[in-house]
């Protein structure tokens, strides 16, 4: 699965202007050819206060056993016990295959677009 | 225009960083550590080969032969050993079921490039040391482009 980001619009950019999104700069290629090192992405932190993450998504999460560390991974599989299975979208990327599901509270937002 | 500006705006400014880096173990893989090793294996083959057993009556130097020869089966063991554990740990740990679909053939590959490590290791045969440079020549091409990256085959001799 590597569905691609939008583009950032207008929206997106009053959006992070009112502190409804959050910017992040990409580093390193797990997430490619969806998103190159360097790029830069709008984050929703509130995009999952109503409904769960889905199949799918591009998700900011926290790292399993790091804690100061944050990742951006897809969706890729939600447990019948309610954990998460991330990966990345680059097949040469390491993912959930290397670290296990996580809770859904180590998702963090959900990815909504790519500005640069 | 003004978009564009404003998004450059945005992004050159100071942001936190989110990590798209690989996980430990740190998913850093090159199948040149497999031809090191096959090309030392290789290597050593040729140096077994070339050499020429002394006088049977010349003991001390009878000895230096034996010596030299157990020597270079040694390594010639070791490193053939190694290449396959090498080859091993890039099939089962860099390639992943999406590669299988661009390179049908991939197991393949690996799984007659182990044995010819096998068989490196366990003959004196320069055609199965060439054979086995030639497949992980071919592992080091499918490797590098899956990751879309042009990245010249060499060896070290």
């Amino acid at each position: 699965m590597s569905d691609k980001l939008p583009k950032s619009g207008w929206m997106e950019m009053f959006r992070w202007r009112m502190g409804r999104r959050r910017a992040f700069r990409v580093v390193g290629e797990s997430m490619m050819p969806t998103i190159p090192p360097e790029a830069v992405i709008f984050f929703d932190p509130g995009a999952y206060d109503d409904n769960p993450p889905q199949i799918g998504d591009v998700v900011i999460s926290r790292h399993p056993f790091q804690t100061d560390v944050q990742m951006v991974k897809r969706v890729a599989e939600i447990r019948e016990d309610g954990r998460y299975v991330l990966h990345s979208d680059n097949p040469a990327g390491s993912d959930s295959r290397g670290f296990g599901s996580m809770p859904r509270g180590h998702i963090l937002g959900r990815v909504t677009s790519r500005l640069k | 225009m003004l978009k564009e500006m404003i998004a450059a705006r945005i992004a050159n400014g100071p942001l936190e960083e989110v990590s798209a880096h690989c996980d430990g173990p740190c998913g850093v893989y090159d199948p040149a550590s497999a031809r090191i090793a096959a090309e030392a294996a290789l290597s050593m083959t040729k140096k077994i080969l070339a050499l020429t057993p002394p006088d049977t009556g010349d003991s001390a130097a009878m000895a230096a032969y034996l010596n030299t020869v157990s020597r270079y089966v040694t390594i010639k063991e070791q490193q053939a050993h190694l290449a396959k554990e090498e080859l091993l740990v890039l099939w089962t740990d860099y390639f992943k079921p999406v590669h299988l679909d661009a390179y049908p053939n991939l197991h393949d590959t690996f799984w007659k490039a182990a044995k010819l490590c096998s068989a490196v290791k366990v003959e004196v045969s320069l055609d199965h040391a060439n054979e086995l440079m030639a497949a992980i020549q071919e592992i080091h091409n499918i490797f590098w482009a899956t990751k879309s990256r042009d990245v010249t085959y060499y060896t070290a001799s």
